[in-house]
């Protein structure tokens, strides 16, 4: 039996020591290395595609009525059909080459779990103006402001926000007492050098963001006769004429309701109330109440273009037994690649007043001439007001540097043509208001 | 004496079964099984993204036949037979690669260098040239198949995700995913002759900048209508159906559909196209002869793919996200039934065999492919064909081929 078992061990034996033995074939090493290699080679590949980073761009490109496009505009300007082709933007995903490392990723998600968090900003104004050629002695006013933003998202689709604002200064019409205010930035609020909350309010995006609503205490021109380059006192002009239409007759802000739906095509329309003055008791008696049709435009010279129709009514901040009423409106339209013109007009009537007032201003923006200033800009502007009070014409230009992303400086030359002195009861004719605006944004 | 003897022989026979065994079985996983034997259009070919390989089906048994390895991380995402049926070529999404795998020996028989990323080609009908969109570099690559080459790289294209050949060989129509344009390739110089724009989403987006930014849905397929005459381009963002004259390269009309609309897929009888529109889970019906939208369909979310059956009486539609399939009636357009196929199931594309009869679809999480019955809306599952599995194509479907 001993003898079986040792015959068994040794074939075993002799088997696995023949197999274990035997030397590796040449051909098979040279395939196993071949493979290895082929290995290494593909894990590298798939190294290198790693944390690969697309973006979308906003590209421009120039259409042929065949449909046809091109990236610059075709030989001679001209389609083949020698029509003019349509300028126009559109969207490109482009793949980029570099690498995000796992330092920009690490960035991004700390960037995103911030911007779930509070938002706080802010910006600071200072303004000089000259009064030159007035009847009074010309002198020099200095106005400043401060304004400090909270953000935040409290649900999807919502934005919580608050400005705070402190005002320092009433600039020249402390002493011109001009209809227009030829300091848009020292009316917002009146003077005050108490902190104030200029505004308040809760912003929803419904139906994939075609419907709007803002609700609180609220600017109705942050959502009424928009301008494309006629409509911030802090980057364009700063008269306030030149702001916003004069016979928006808007109340200072207060509680109120704006509402904003887009069609899906190029018409928009919004309807906005709001308490005639501060208090949110007269919300529901006296309200200002305002709608407004909007239409977004290529149809002119195949260029982006705007007009807003509005017609508004309600009753006079510090007479809320008068009532009053009016209607405007408001084009922007870009003529040329650097060229874009502007348009108000309005006509209003305030209960117990004899006769209608009507205002209306027109002007353009141009881009900076120069090429390394590729962000500044400049506007020139002329606006007409009558009232039954008194008229008043003015005209204004501008340039606005951007000095920094964060730092803004602009040179302003207002000139006063004619209207009436609200503080002494002259008349301001021909007076010159040069002045300089610095802004600081944080 | 003698059971030492009976030892030795027992042990003897045991040694040498053990090594015929080993042998045996590396016969006959070497063992070429000749798929040439079988006509190719009874093959259903099934690209498995994850384990790299293609399956082969069999459509008379609903068995897998073969599979067919493709080399480690190729990562397959498309598979199509040349017209021939010899070759089987494959894009190698993984490794940058584009394969000709020979039917008779299921051996890669060239390899070929792509861009990055290459998902979608078509070829010429005469077998000459490939054109492969290589989705992350936005490059196309042109491969002469005879030679196993690629002869030409065309560049600054924007994630070029769709390809059609025009019957004649003279165009390639490519569709951009990454931008709103369709550009034809004159397949004599391998030039783009002509760049086309579909829809026109600037004007919405100088409202909503911040959605057309974040998120680029553009063309996913210029679809030749069986004619060849016209080519069907849907853009995702602008909701339209271009439809370009292919004679002159001309965009002839512009129809507006559901929303986020995914591709058009040709009736095989010619005369209707179906879009699934995602955004609105709806289709829409265009009719060809009057290129007009013929009529709107309720549909499922995340329709992934059109198959036609019984000659186009029928015709079915992939939802992928529900894992089912909607049928409809081509000549009522009414839904006769919904085929829930089970749950967590992402149904990718499907592909119909020669007679009209069976619908193939691949389904990606469960390493599937379910097999419909067109007549009796019987559905079979043949598990385990690979893992992920993606593409599907049979030579000579009763409805046109795709993927996604």
């Amino acid at each position: 039996m001993k003898g079986w078992i040792g015959t068994l061990v040794l074939c075993i034996g002799m088997g696995l020591a023949t197999s274990w033995a035997q030397e590796p074939d040449p051909e098979e090493m040279d395939e196993s290395r071949g493979r290895l290699s082929e290995r290494v080679k593909a894990l590298e590949e798939r190294f290198d595609k790693l944390d690969r980073v697309e973006a979308i761009k906003k590209v421009e490109e120039y259409l042929c009525p065949d449909g046809e496009i091109y990236d610059a505009p075709p030989p001679g300007g001209r389609c083949p059909d020698s029509s003019i082709p349509e300028g126009r933007v559109t969207f490109r995903k482009i793949p980029f080459s570099r690498r995000e490392s796992l330092g920009e990723m690490i960035g991004a998600a700390l960037e995103e779990a911030e911007a779930k968090r509070v938002a706080v900003g802010g910006s600071a104004r200072g303004i000089l103006q000259q009064v030159l050629n007035s009847k009074e002695s010309d002198a020099l006013f200095a106005e400043g402001s401060v304004d400090l933003f909270f953000l935040s998202r409290p649900m999807t689709l919502s934005t919580f926000f608050v400005d705070l604002e402190s005002i320092g200064g009433a600039g020249p019409d402390e002493m011109l007492g001009s209809r227009s205010r030829v300091n848009a930035d020292a009316e917002t609020l009146g003077v005050t050098e108490d902190v104030k909350v200029r505004e308040a309010w809760l912003f929803f995006k419904l139906l994939e963001d075609r419907l709007r609503i803002v609700g609180g205490k609220i600017d109705l021109t942050n959502y009424f006769d928009r301008n494309a380059v006629a409509n911030d006192e802090t980057g364009q002009f700063l008269n306030t004429a030149l702001v916003n239409n004069p016979l928006l007759r808007q109340p200072p802000n207060g509680p109120g309701l704006a509402v904003q739906y887009q069609t899906g095509g190029e018409i928009g329309i919004s309807v906005g109330i709001q308490s005639p003055n501060d208090a949110a008791a007269t919300l529901t008696e006296k309200i200002y109440g305002i709608v407004e049709l909007d239409y977004h435009s290529h149809l002119l010279f195949a260029r982006e273009g705007n007009f807003r129709l509005w017609g508004r009514v309600g009753r006079v901040s510090d007479e809320l037994e008068k009532k009053t009423w009016g209607g405007g409106f408001s084009v922007d339209q870009q003529i040329t690649a650097r060229l874009t013109l502007f348009a108000r007009a309005g006509i209003g009537r305030t209960e117990g007043e004899d006769q209608n007032a009507y205002a209306w201003s027109t002007g353009f923006q141009i881009p900076s001439p120069f090429k390394a200033s590729t962000k500044d800009r400049a506007g020139v502007a002329f606006s007409r007001q009558v009232e039954t009070a008194g008229s008043e014409s003015i005209a204004e230009g501008y340039y606005h540097h951007v000095f920094a992303d964060r730092v803004w400086v602009s040179l302003d030359l207002q000139w006063l043509i004619s209207g009436r002195n609200g503080v002494t009861g002259e008349e301001n004719e021909n007076i010159f208001i040069p002045g300089m605006r610095t802004t600081v944004n944080f | 004496m003698l059971t030492k003897y009976i030892a030795l022989v027992t042990v003897s026979i045991f040694i040498l079964f053990s090594d015929f065994s080993t042998s045996w079985a590396d016969e006959q996983k070497n063992m070429p099984l000749n798929l040439a034997s079988y006509d190719p259009k009874t093959l259903v070919f099934v690209a498995n993204r994850d384990s790299s390989d293609i399956a082969v089906i069999n459509t008379r048994t609903d068995q897998i036949v073969r599979r067919i390895d493709l080399g480690k991380f190729t990562n397959p995402h498309m598979a199509m037979l040349t017209n021939d049926g010899k070759k089987i070529l494959v894009s190698a999404t993984g490794r940058d690669r584009f394969l000709i795998v020979d039917l008779a020996t299921q051996a890669v028989e060239r390899t070929v260098e792509t861009g990055q990323a290459p998902e979608h080609f078509d070829i010429t009908m005469d077998d000459r040239f490939a054109y492969v969109g290589n989705m992350e570099d936005s490059t196309v690559s042109i491969i002469d198949l005879k030679e196993g080459r690629e002869v030409r790289r065309l560049k600054d294209f924007f994630e070029p995700h769709g390809f059609s050949v025009l019957p004649g060989n003279k165009k390639v129509y490519v569709s951009n995913f990454g931008a709103h344009e369709v550009r034809s390739v004159e397949i004599s110089s391998q030039q783009v002759a002509k760049r086309l724009a579909i829809g026109d989403v600037h004007h919405a987006a100088i409202r909503e900048p911040e959605r057309y930014q974040s998120e680029l849905k553009g063309i996913a397929n210029p679809t030749p209508t069986m004619d060849g005459r016209f080519i069907y381009a849907a853009d995702g963002d602008a909701g339209v159906v271009g439809i370009i004259d292919a004679e002159t390269d001309r965009v002839v009309k512009t129809l507006r559909v559901g929303e986020a609309p995914w591709r058009a897929y040709a009736s095989p009888d010619g005369r209707f196209m179906m879009v699934p529109n995602n955004g609105d889970e709806t289709i829409s019906v265009i009719d060809v002869k009057t290129q007009e939208v013929a009529t709107t369909l309720q549909g499922g979310s995340g329709m992934t793919g059109v198959n036609f059956a019984q000659g186009g009486k029928k015709v079915y539609v992939i939802s992928g996200k529900e894992g089912a399939e909607f049928v409809y009636d081509m000549g009522s357009f009414k839904k006769v039934n919904r085929i829930k196929f089970g749950t967590n199931l992402s149904l990718e594309t499907g592909a119909t065999t020669v007679d009209g009869q069976k619908i193939y679809v691949a389904s990606s999480t469960d390493d599937s492919v379910y097999v419909i019955d067109s007549t009796t809306n019987q559905v079979k599952r043949i598990a385990n064909v690979g893992r992920f599995p993606w593409g599907v194509t049979i030579l000579g479907a009763a409805s046109p081929n795709y993927c996604h």
